[in-house]
């Protein structure tokens, strides 16, 4: 019997009401996120794609109720988040933490490097003084800046930096659990790679468990070792990673592989590229049935009727979970 | 007639040496765009690939007469179609951009005006630059619309930009931009605001229209992924400058500057299998900050192949091969 997961998800729903006219009267419900389930094992990474809009992010924000889910369950470490007290919820969420997107909005201007590093052990009363100050060289030191930082403000620093001091900040508390939405897609090519090692380097050396939130899908094959990829507010297809690149199931996850540029021009002539057509519909009102169908090259009268549940097609001990009535 | 000098004929964009200065608050200037020269041909397509601050959008706004006050540009010259479009007045650069030279940029949100239909935002180009009757350059925007990818195009003439989605509202901005059937169409940055899917869409537009009109295409982009399938050349900027010049093959198959180097190994490759365990190469240190003077090579602080020397005397763009040139005097050793 294998360990029970560090992080339960079922059925999770993100729900927001759309309000129209004088009196805000709610004409309609946006989806964000409808029906999520995945488990991530202790030490694992799971790697979250889709496009903008598909209810990513949105799922990372309510797995740590940064976002109360309008739905569904949510356990860390056995514990059902949705139950705790006030005060339980305060003490377990120093155990499970997020890296930010932006480096440059994430952190206040005016508090100083250590200042921002500092603040959630206060914030959790963690240690005395003297120990938090202690503590505060030794995250600098381990993401890799220089301890003279922790005088120094945001501005002083560039954007891979300043993603460090967010990576710092994040790992004060010491969490078992890290959600990262979308940690280098506002840096440079050349930086990004620097602090992708950095996180697999601190997940090998702290047993991290990473939900890892992005849209470049070769970072997230390079990061992950499982794989979801979500549209209009549901998981279409969940695999270990290099099944999933290899094997796509989902006619939706397959238009996203071939989508990707690839820095090998003889490559780039000779691919078949699936180019979808039409935009992502609106999640305040998401087609009948399967909510990929309007771009599906392949739908056929069955999609519009019946909503395709997630059904395991993989091989005995490799699960691959796929939402496709002709998968 | 040196070949230098024919070469200079044939093409269809010349720029040479061009520099563009913006004075900082507090004293002392930044050069964005420092000593840059390429030359295009009619057709061709070509990619300037760069970090932010690398200069590449910068270089295009200097060609346009477009760089934001109180930056100018102080050196150089941009032969388009044998005339030099720095030296043009400001009356007579406008009648180029739009007629000669479109352009795309970034953000579809930005840069459609929200109170004015789609109709009458296509046809301004057209009133502008040519005598046409309301209802021939009525056709005209239909047939822009449909060429571009928008269904039902004759109805959506009296819709405005919010009606659209964020694909739709790119695939206008490049009909306004193609309108003129202009000879050169500047792309900065077309797809990086759009999401996957949606990005192939529009780069397949993109080629697809450059065949048909025969245009030629000058990609901006950071995306050196996305250039592979995009361009028939690749110039590669860093601080200001162009580090490196070839055809998209020899640059991803051979690349001799250790940026362009350092860039292709730092990233992942969609087919590297996860379980392989490999990491990543990554640059060392950040982009020099462009306020303090650059002696010498200015990624020689990131390169590990950096001698004494590289730190003296800026490298000039030479050489390296067919039609390949960098800007590293240790370039054979790459």
């Amino acid at each position: 019997m294998s360990a029970p997961p560090l992080v339960e998800v079922r059925d999770l729903g993100l729900h927001f009401p759309v309000r129209q006219g004088v009196w805000r009267r709610q004409t309609g419900t946006v989806k964000a996120v409808d029906g999520v389930s995945f488990d991530i094992a202790e030490g694992e990474t799971l790697g979250l794609v889709g496009e903008s809009g598909c209810g990513k992010s949105s799922t990372g924000r309510a797995v740590l109720r940064l976002a109360k889910p309008t739905a569904g369950r949510v356990r860390f470490a056995g514990a059902d988040l949705g139950r705790l007290s006030r005060s339980d919820l305060r003490r377990t969420r120093r155990g499970m933490q997020m890296i930010f997107q932006s480096p440059f909005a994430s952190l206040n201007p005016r508090l100083s490097v250590g200042g921002a590093i500092r603040e959630p052990l206060d914030i959790h009363g963690v240690g005395s003084p003297g120990e938090r100050e202690a503590r505060v060289a030794e995250l600098l030191d381990l993401v890799g800046l220089d301890p003279g930082a922790s005088r120094r403000y945001p501005h002083e620093f560039s954007g891979g930096q300043r993603q460090r001091i967010g990576i710092a900040r994040a790992l004060a508390t010491s969490p078992r659990f890290v959600v990262a939405d979308e940690p280098i897609s506002a840096l440079d090519v050349s930086i990004r790679a620097q602090i992708v090692n950095l996180m697999r380097d601190l997940k090998d050396r702290l047993g991290l468990t990473y939900l890892f939130i992005a849209h470049d899908l070769a970072m997230v094959r390079h990061m992950s070792d499982r794989v979801a990829v979500m549209y209009l507010g549901r998981i279409v297809e969940m695999a270990g990673c290099d099944d999933l690149f290899d094997r796509p199931l989902h006619p939706y996850t397959k238009a996203l592989l071939s989508a990707i540029p690839t820095p090998d021009p003889d490559a780039e002539a000779g691919r078949i590229r699936i180019v979808l057509q039409g935009d992502v519909p609106s999640p305040a009102n998401p087609p009948s049935g399967c909510r990929f169908r309007t771009r599906c090259p392949i739908a056929t009268a069955k999609c519009a009727q019946e909503d395709p549940l997630l059904r395991d097609l993989g091989a005995a001990g490799s699960p691959h979970a796929v939402a496709c009535h002709l998968a | 007639m040196n070949s230098q000098e024919r070469d200079a004929r044939a093409a269809l964009l010349d720029v040479r040496g061009l520099t563009t200065r913006i004075p900082v608050e507090g004293g002392g200037a930044v050069n964005p765009v420092n000593d840059v020269s390429f030359q295009m041909a009619r057709g061709e397509s070509l990619a300037l690939v760069g970090e932010s601050g690398s200069g590449k959008s910068m270089s295009a706004l200097s060609i346009l007469g477009l760089v934001p006050k109180p930056g100018r540009v102080i050196g150089g010259q941009a032969r388009f179609d044998g005339r030099d479009l720095l030296a043009l007045p400001a009356n007579e650069l406008r009648k180029v951009r739009g007629r000669g030279i479109g352009i795309v940029f970034q953000d579809p949100a930005t840069s459609l005006n929200p109170v004015l239909t789609i109709g009458r935002q296509l046809t301004e180009g057209l009133r502008e630059h040519f005598e046409m009757s309301g209802a021939a350059r009525r056709v005209r925007a239909i047939e822009l619309l449909s060429l571009v990818g928008i269904p039902d195009a004759k109805d959506r003439l009296a819709s405005y930009p919010h009606e659209f989605s964020g694909g739709q509202r790119q695939r206008i901005l490049i009909a306004m931009a193609i309108a003129c059937e202009p000879s050169l169409l500047i792309a900065d940055e077309p797809t990086t605001a759009l999401d996957a899917t949606i990005q192939a869409q529009i780069v397949e537009l993109l080629k697809g229209l450059q065949k048909r009109l025969g245009m030629a295409i000058l990609w901006i982009t950071h995306d050196l992924a996305l250039v592979a399938g995009l361009a028939e050349r690749v110039a590669v900027m860093y601080a200001g400058s162009i580090v490196e010049m070839a055809s998209a093959r020899d640059l991803f198959q051979r690349p001799r500057h250790p940026y362009t180097l350092g860039l292709l190994k730092a990233m992942p490759r969609t087919d590297a299998r996860h379980d392989s365990g490999e990491s990543l190469a990554p640059i060392p240190g950040a982009p020099p900050d462009l306020r303090g003077e650059i002696l010498g090579c200015a990624f020689a602080p990131r390169c590990s192949r950096a001698i004494e020397r590289c730190g003296a005397e800026r490298p000039p763009l030479l050489p390296v091969g067919p039609g390949h040139e960098a800007a590293c005097i240790r370039s054979e050793e790459a």
